[in-house]
């Protein structure tokens, strides 16, 4: 099973600024395809961005409705085009990814037109390169529509009061650097876009933005490029010979470079959310994260770390506490559920299980637990296209190329003396403390036995 | 009892499993795959609408529905108690903690309780039989005591509030209030602050003897592992032969009515939040005939809200709804709805159109041949893409195998259902009189 994992993709340069890469694997019964657009971060095109992949897959030429559009992906047996934008370190990256049924599982009894994968190329190609246009620019309804949709994504945040409190905490973290910026930008210059703004941007994107292909199934090379010609020649009619690409960089911030910041909020809910934000020092594009992962892991990564085992099951203060490694900009975040009384004690809690770490204090027990549970998840990859094509479309963005089994074997060659040293560069910056004051029970419910 | 075994097929999305009727009363079924994780999943047929049960010689698991007076013997057990048992079910003598044995061999373990079952489940890149002795083994083995119980009450209580903040949460069960008198889908899984501080272990001891019997169990693995060897596992860790069940759950007979057609709360979502329900009373015994019904309220329902829906398009295009707006169909032995939600600035309007729409019958009888089409091939493939994952595999099984059908038949009876099915699905449960509104601002 590792040597598929080990085999070097071919990485095929399709035109200017553009590689396909090949990931040979044939145990999927579908064939998945993945389109990158890198993107510099900016307050000023967050929404923009955020927007865009939403209002492409409203309606093309060819499928002007959203109806038509989930018609035509229904009839080729429920083919998935699913864009998005979303933050890689201070990058914006805008990805289409695709999904279809290999074609040795179509009824053979069905009549269909051609390939299925180059049915869902052919109309990916109309949804990225014909959009549905008004007086030279995107349609305005569907940009209204769309800003209205993305508004009320941002607003809904405060739906679920885990990520709610991690997002305010990043506002407060990051607040003078461009890993501040949200991947979705402010409700206020979401409002502001324009059908002319967006399109500028569409055609900025299309000229500049270095774009990264990554198949993953059983077709070969040859073949993929084949089914991508006429991707290609859209794509090309948008580039120049050599173009000026976009090639935005992540300022890494090693160490904190104040006293930890605190900042607290009242809300009138009844958990209290503590979310504490550090410098790691250690990115992928160090070449040694994985030391780093594992310290994630070791500390509140799973239901066997350190922090799972003291916060929740020895204190008994929490029904979560865990710990998330973001990897491109080198920060660690703590995140866990209290009642607002025990804040000190968690705090106090969360702290001492860093400094055992720090002071060496890890037994073989749980040391093997965390490198199991880390390796298990890399090699889970394997099972999932996904998974499998993010994981390399990450690690191409960070210059290197290590498989989740060469990873696998870099994890466990680790020592406890890697772990001290992680804990030490860790550095506490931020802390946000979501204060929980509502007291009462039950009783919200407002009865209405009227009938309508 | 003999161990018996059989072979299962499916020549329409070529796969095959074995299903063991074990000596000891376990359903199993083995589902081999080559992949990198294999996934085991242990299931008990104890969930949380389980709250009244007796203890009874001729018992049968299936649930009797009182119509007279109460028998006396019964147990009352308080909202939360499966889901409490299954986080204490982890605790082991010594204060190990069964999620540290897992981890010793390199496997993750989980669990998570439902309104109808509880399960346990591990995954593991490694040696896949050393995990499943240990998960037949805590399982089977419960270690309760006053100490181990209070401290588990403080984190149930942290995770209880975690959901009491959701309103999503508020939104659903005041639905489920709306369309229910008397039965347990209205409460909580995990009870509330007060429900939990009656539960002891004396109620969890009773519980797990109850429920927790090989015979009432399903055990589902999909992955590196083949039949003779998880049998062998079996043999090792499990009773020779099957005791007499004593256990009758019982439930309260609840009527065809709805409680209220409109409930509001407010919980600070950050738009209104609609949950549109519509109560099933088309309940059968017969497994086969369930799983025909929900099969074709499935279809039916993808017809009428899915992305390629009238509906969905309409309000989409006014700006009433965004992508998150969905329905969904749960069908159980002794509850069934339809839940269709949304996040609405319009929540009275949209709900006012999805009863116009479901009112119009003439238009939703004129389904057409290139819908049906359409929907069946999106069927298919969702079979097809469901068995790219061991996880989806054991998890698929151990719910198939739990309702009384088994894994293919769900596939064959989907590919069976004519319109005329839909359209007497259609009749019989998007009925005026059924449909309730909750809306949480």
């Amino acid at each position: 099973m590792t040597d598929i994992m080990k085999t070097n993709q071919n990485c095929i340069p399709l035109c200017p600024g553009t590689e396909l890469y090949v990931i040979p694997k044939d145990t999927f019964k579908t064939d998945f395809i993945m389109f990158s657009f890198t993107l510099p971060l900016m307050a000023e095109t967050a929404a923009e961005y955020a927007l865009l992949p939403s209002v492409l897959c409203r309606g093309s030429e060819q499928y002007p409705t959203l109806e038509d559009l989930a018609k035509r992906l229904d009839t080729l047996y429920n083919a998935g085009i699913a864009g998005r934008a979303h933050k890689r370190g201070e990058a914006q990256v805008v990805t289409f990814q695709l999904r279809c049924l290999a074609e040795d599982v179509v009824p053979p009894e069905d009549e269909n037109e051609g390939p299925l994968f180059v049915s869902l190329l052919d109309t990916f190609c109309d949804v990225l390169f014909s959009p549905l246009l008004e007086n030279g620019v995107f349609s305005p309804a569907y940009v209204d529509g769309e800003k209205k949709n993305l508004c009320d994504a941002i607003r809904s945040k405060i739906n679920n009061k885990a990520s709610y409190a991690i997002s305010r905490l990043d506002e407060e973290m990051f607040a003078g650097e461009t890993y501040g910026i949200s991947s979705r930008g402010t409700e206020e210059s979401a409002a502001a876009v324009t059908p002319a703004s967006l399109y500028r941007c569409y055609l900025d994107m299309l000229s500049r933005a270095p774009v990264s292909v990554t198949y993953v199934g059983r077709m070969t090379a040859d073949e993929v490029t084949s089914a991508l010609a006429r991707f290609i020649s859209h794509l090309s009619s948008f580039r120049e010979e050599n173009p000026t690409l976009y090639a935005p960089q992540t300022q890494v911030i090693r160490t904190a470079k104040h006293p930890l910041h605190r900042v607290e909020e009242s809300m009138d809910i009844r958990q209290s959310r503590l979310c504490i934000g550090y410098r790691t020092g250690s990115v992928l594009s160090d070449g040694d994260f994985y030391r780093f992962a594992l310290f994630n892991e070791l500390l509140g990564g799973s239901a066997s770390s350190k922090l799972f085992l003291e916060v929740r099951e020895a204190r008994g203060l929490c029904y979560d506490c865990a710990s998330y490694p973001e990897a491109q900009k080198g920060v660690l975040y703590i995140s866990c559920g209290i009642a607002a009384d025990a804040k000190e004690e968690a705090e106090e809690a969360i702290a001492s299980q860093i400094a055992a770490i720090r002071d060496g204090d890890i037994t073989d027990e749980e040391f093997f637990a965390a490198k199991k549970s880390l390796v298990s998840g890399y090699r889970e990859i394997e099972d999932s296209a996904a998974a499998i094509a993010v994981w390399y479309a990450n690690r191409r963005a960070a210059g290197i190329a290590t498989s989740p089994e060469e990873t696998a074997e870099q994890v466990l060659s680790c020592t406890k003396e890697d772990m001290k040293q992680c804990a030490e560069h860790l550095t506490e910056d931020t802390l946000y403390f979501l204060r929980g004051t509502c007291t009462d029970g039950d009783g919200e419910e407002d009865w209405d036995e009227d009938t309508n | 009892m003999k161990t018996q075994i059989e072979h299962l097929t499916s020549d329409r999305l070529h796969q095959s499993y074995t299903r063991i009727r074990h000596k000891s009363g376990l359903t199993v079924c083995v589902l081999p795959k080559r992949a990198a994780v294999t996934y085991g999943v242990l299931g008990v047929n104890f969930g949380a609408n389980d709250r009244i049960f007796r203890m009874t010689d001729d018992a049968v698991y299936a649930p009797m529905l009182t119509t007279e007076t109460m028998p006396a013997d019964v147990f009352h057990i308080p909202s939360g108690c499966a889901h409490f048992l299954e986080h204490k079910m982890f605790a082991e003598r010594g204060g190990e903690d069964a999620i540290a044995r897992f981890a010793r061999f390199g496997a993750n373990a989980d669990a998570y309780t439902t309104p109808d079952l509880t399960a346990y489940l591990y995954s593991t890149t490694e040696d896949p039989y050393a995990p499943l002795e240990i998960l037949l083994d805590f399982v089977m083995n419960p270690y309760f005591t006053e100490e181990n119980v209070a401290r588990e009450r403080s984190i149930i209580a942290q995770e209880i509030r975690m959901y009491d903040d959701s309103p999503m949460q508020t939104g659903y069960y005041n639905l489920m209030a709306a369309l229910y008198h008397t039965h347990p889908i209205r409460d909580n899984v995990g009870g509330t602050e007060e429900t939990i501080r009656d539960i002891t272990p004396a109620v969890l001891y009773r519980c797990h003897e109850a429920f927790y019997r090989p015979d009432n169990m399903v055990l589902s693995v999909s992955g590196n592992v083949t039949p003779e060897e998880v049998l062998a596992v079996c043999d090792r860790c499990l009773p020779d032969t099957v005791t007499a069940n004593r256990t009758q759950r019982i439930y309260l007979p609840e009527p065809k009515t709805i409680v209220t057609d409109h409930v509001t709360a407010q919980a600070g979502a950050a738009a209104p939040l609609l949950y549109f329900g519509v109560k099933d009373n088309c309940l059968s015994s017969d497994p086969t005939e369930r799983l025909r019904h929900a099969s074709a309220v499935d279809i039916l329902n993808d017809i009428l809200f899915c992305k390629s829906s009238a509906i969905f398009s309409d309000l989409y295009a006014k700006g009433w709804i965004n992508g998150r707006f969905g329905a969904e169909y749960e069908h159980n032995e002794t509850y069934s709805y339809t839940l269709i939600s949304a996040e609405t600035a319009y929540p009275a309007e949209t709900a006012d159109a999805i009863r116009t729409y479901l009112a119009d019958r003439v238009r939703l009888h004129d389904i057409t041949d290139a819908q049906f089409a359409r929907c069946r091939r999106v069927m298919y493939a969702s079979s097809v893409t469901a068995y790219e994952s061991t996880e989806d595999m054991a998890l698929d099984c151990l719910d198939s195998t739990m309702d009384g059908t088994e894994l293919f038949s769900s596939v064959d009876i989907m590919m069976q259902i004519t319109k005329d099915d839909l359209i007497d699905a259609l009749d019989a449960l998007y009925r005026p009189e059924c449909m309730a509104v909750s809306v949480v601002t």
